[in-house]
């Protein structure tokens, strides 16, 4: 017996030298922007959860908020959802600049307290605030500032190794140099004028996150790649990092040299902290909430609420203490390929565009949860006031608008439709199946379209190809027009615009030329215009809403106008109870 | 049978050679690549500069041959294939946070499914056709028959509903937090003991059936041995290597993680971690965890193997 129990001892001792080995293993209308100045952060923002009356701040306390996967690092790498939700608390909203608090189309003043352009536009000098502090005790200075421009713009290098630049180094122009002009003073240059550099610039995700004093000495040990979580987590938003169990919890902690108080001088952030454990299944979350684990749900695809979910919310043992909260996410578009045929005749883009049903589509496909709108967020001032009249987005004359894409699809020679395959995220699915329906109602039958269901990986690469796709739903989530470059631009490799196009890029040379709000607004309406009526490259859908909830007891969170990486650093929420 | 379980490790090394190079095809097959999920991760858009350097700095644009052969060294070296490309985290790391998380859920299963399965299996064998078999039948049938993220579903709703209770959404240790530990564990580890017991018992019930109608057996019977001494002693041990059999491949599934149930009931597992790097394609992480994943079901194969040793002394690997 005992020699027929070795060979097991023998298996067993490998497995455990194996667990061992892991076990020991490394841990591893326009709303102008603020003229150059000092500019008042507004605190609070008529848009937050509401203060009872009569209720001053409280201090203390841990607001449990879930996340819905474990959260990238590096704002500069990732435009995750998630890193915009989770990395706010330690790293602040933007960084010299931001959007400011619940109004997410004026620029406000971060850790830059003002700024002058020179009157060629060819230079920017920020004066920092002079009480900012890294977590980890040091001082935030311009050296700090330009260490931080100038890994956005060039990367690093280090022997064979080449770190990128940040991924939002098209936004911040073609700046020739940065100089620290003292502690607080910071120099950018520019080789052309640059006028609407903090509308191109301010970001919500565009955060600092990438302390000088730890990364350079990485660097130069030939580590360029280093990633703000190897360095600690270290920001200067209102929390420090304390732990992150990958897959379980990011837990952040009050950090007493934060910079900012409110209009009472009051010092934030009023919380303890913020826990976010880390629930990836929505109907988990449902239930964590409704049973009073966490606070507030997340952030993102997923964790939003659809209205049958919400409605649970409302029917259960805490549904009278909810707070629901409404944000413009992003939009539902139809990207296309014109240089493919059908879709290279205009008629048949705008027959799709004229008979699709918008209003129900908002119904069917998002329960409600969507506000008509172009690709611009439906509250932004660029959008053209009367977009809700225009052929396929107005209602009453939706019948005269579907006999007429009737008659322009014939007209281009396809009386009974053609083949299509409509590509969507695996997400998308009721988007999808809603187009599908559509489409067969325009062509009279169901057997010409397909759904083609790609993991989000498969789509950006079909994006990012020439010939990737020819019909794809889309998303825009741009808040600032001159941020849609990227995503407008036909020159964009990855762009949702496959159109040999020169107009659309002089719209945003035109926008960056200039820092007139006015003509930001007068510049957005006309692109608009163009894109979706004159030339209909780009078929915009609708507006999904993004539905969050919270606790009654959860006071003072900014409520983004559009998009929901803003307002995620939890300065000012206070919990009361 | 030192020279069997020699040879037997020797082929490990073909095997996973073989398994690894398939994956890390499979994974270049597949369209779009790591870059292009960190740089539209929030759905933006970026441009064609922005992502080729991406891939240049991951090195996602040097020839195969050299991807493959720096991901070999790195495994050779037990560094488990260096770097998460998504995120840069040590890859070894992720395996010593997931691992035990998944070992624990599965050694919590197949402990569970064990004590429900054979006792079940016994007694619908020796009850056949009356109604303790109907009930296990039920019971076994059900359990094969609902899926588990199902069941998972409606256990977190019956208890919000009933108890107005949910599971702490925070993974405890079991060595710093037992209690908590407990609370979160039972409940995937009891959806998931539901559906393997449910085959265990099959096996149990069938291989008993058989079992109870050899001769040997109706020796026992006839020299007057008590049946408990007959059922436990005679007939148990020869029904087990079936049941040993189906045990050892729901072994090796499960190392793989019970992807949706770890999603679900918030378990850092190894599951979670593999879906997360495919649809990230994080070709690193995944290579080294799918050939660690062929090398858990080698050993476990191997250990079932050398089971059958000494719960059937027939059986010998003898030369």
């Amino acid at each position: 017996m005992r020699n027929r129990l070795r060979p097991i001892g023998l298996v067993l001792l490998m497995f455990g030298v194996l667990t061992f080995a892991i076990a020991c293993g490394e841990e591893a209308a326009p709303a102008p922007v603020k003229p150059p100045g000092v500019v008042a952060t507004p605190i609070p923002a008529p848009t937050m959860t509401p203060t009872p009356v009569g209720l001053q701040p409280k201090f203390g306390g841990i607001l449990i908020n879930s996340i819905r996967r474990d959260t990238p690092s590096d704002p500069m790498m990732s435009g995750d959802t998630t890193l915009g939700h989770a990395g706010g608390p330690m790293f602040g909203n933007g960084h010299l600049t931001k959007p400011c608090r619940g109004d997410t189309y004026n620029i406000c003043a971060g850790l830059a307290e003002s700024w002058k352009p020179s009157s060629d536009f060819t230079q920017w000098t920020f004066t920092l605030r002079d009480n900012i502090y890294w977590h980890d005790g040091t001082k935030f200075t311009a050296a700090d500032a330009k260490f931080w421009v100038d890994l956005s713009v060039n990367g690093a290098k280090q022997g064979d190794k080449a770190r990128k630049a940040s991924r939002f180094a098209a936004q911040f122009g073609d700046p020739i140099s940065s100089e620290a002009l003292s502690d607080t003073e910071l120099r950018v240059s520019f080789a052309n004028p640059f006028p609407a550099l903090l509308a191109s610039w301010t970001a919500p995700d565009n955060a600092i996150a990438h302390p000088r004093h730890l990364m350079q000495p990485e660097i130069d040990k030939g580590n360029p790649l280093v990633s703000p979580e190897e360095v600690g987590w270290i920001g200067t938003g209102p929390f420090k990092f304390e732990k992150f169990d990958k897959g379980s919890v990011l837990q952040v902690r009050k950090f007493d040299k934060y910079w900012e108080k409110d209009t009472a001088g009051r010092q934030l952030p009023f919380l303890d902290g913020v826990d976010m454990p880390v629930i990836r299944d929505p109907a988990a979350m449902d239930a964590a909430f409704r049973s009073g684990r966490i606070d507030a749900t997340g952030r993102g695809a997923g964790p939003h609420l659809s209205p049958e979910r919400k409605a649970r919310y409302r029917t259960s043992p805490v549904g009278d203490s909810t707070n629901f909260h409404y944000i413009d996410y992003l939009s539902w578009d139809l990207a296309i390929n014109t240089r493919v045929e059908p879709w290279d005749d205009i008629r048949v883009r705008r027959a799709v565009s004229l008979w699709i049903d918008r209003d129900a589509g908002i119904l069917a496909a998002d329960g409600g949860h969507g506000r008509l709108s172009t690709f611009w967020g439906p509250s932004a001032p660029w959008v053209n006031p009367d977009f809700r009249e225009w052929p396929g987005w107005n209602a009453s004359t939706k019948e005269a608008d579907r006999a007429e894409a009737k008659r322009l699809l014939a007209e281009a020679g396809y009386p009974d439709g053609f083949d299509v395959s409509i590509q969507c995220w695996t997400f998308w699915v009721p988007q999808c199946e809603f187009l599908d329906a559509q489409l067969s109602e325009l062509f009279g039958t169901r057997d010409k379209t397909t759904q083609e269901l790609i993991d989000p990986a498969t789509w950006f690469a079909n994006l990012c190809k020439e010939d990737g796709f020819i019909f794809q739903l889309n998303s825009n989530t741009s808040i600032l027009p001159q941020q849609a470059i990227n995503e407008l631009s036909p020159k964009a490799a990855c762009g949702d615009i496959k159109a040999d196009d020169t107009k659309i890029d002089e719209y945003f040379d035109k926008l960056k030329a200039t820092n007139d709000p006015k003509e930001w607004v007068t510049l957005g309406r006309e692109l608009e215009k163009y894109i979706v009526q004159e030339k209909v490259y780009y078929i915009p859908l609708w507006y999904l809403v993004a539905v969050l909830a919270t606790r009654d007891y959860v006071v003072g969170m900014p409520i983004p106008t559009q998009n929901v990486t803003p307002d995620t650093d939890h300065a000012l929420v206070w919990l009361n109870k | 049978m030192q020279r069997y379980l020699a040879q037997r490790l020797l082929l490990f090394i073909p095997a996973i050679f073989m398994a690894s190079l398939l994956i890390f095809g499979i994974m270049r097959v597949l369209p779009g690549d790591v870059a292009l999920v960190i740089l539209g991760g929030g759905g933006v858009s970026f441009d064609d500069e922005t992502y080729q350097s991406l891939r240049d700095q991951l090195g996602l644009n040097d020839p195969f041959h050299e991807q493959y052969g720096r991901w070999a060294w790195s495994m050779l070296k037990g560094e488990f294939g260096g770097k998460s490309l998504e995120n840069q985290e040590p890859i070894r790391a992720i395996v010593a946070r997931r691992f035990p998380v998944t070992l624990q859920l599965t050694l919590y299963t197949i402990v569970l499914s064990v004590m429900i399965s054979v006792p079940l299996g016994v007694v619908a064998a020796l009850k056949q056709d009356k109604w303790p078999d109907y009930v296990v039948r039920l019971f076994t049938i059900a359990g094969l028959a609902i899926p588990n993220f199902w069941t998972a579903l409606m256990v977190i709703l019956g208890l919000l509903l009933v108890f107005r209770w949910s599971p702490p959404v925070i993974y405890a240790d079991i060595w710093e937090d037992p209690w908590t530990h407990f609370q979160i564990m039972i409940w995937p580890s009891l959806v998931l003991a539901w559906t393997f017991s449910s085959y265990l018992t099959r096996v149990t019930r069938s291989s008993m059936l058989e079992v109870l109608r050899q001769d040997y057996i109706r020796t026992a019977q006839s020299k007057g041995l008590a049946e408990r001494v007959v059922v436990w002693r005679h007939a148990l041990r020869n029904t087990l290597i079936p049941v040993v059999t189906v045990a050892g491949i729901y072994l090796g599934t499960m190392l793989g993680g019970a992807v949706i149930l770890e999603a679900i009931f918030g378990l850092p597992g190894l599951g979670e971690g593999i879906v997360d790097a495919a649809l990230n394609r994080d070709y690193l992480v995944i290579q080294s965890l799918a050939t660690m994943l062929v090398f858990m079901m080698l050993a476990v194969n191997l250990l079932v193997d050398v089971a059958y040793v000494v719960i059937d002394p027939r059986i010998s690997y003898r030369s």
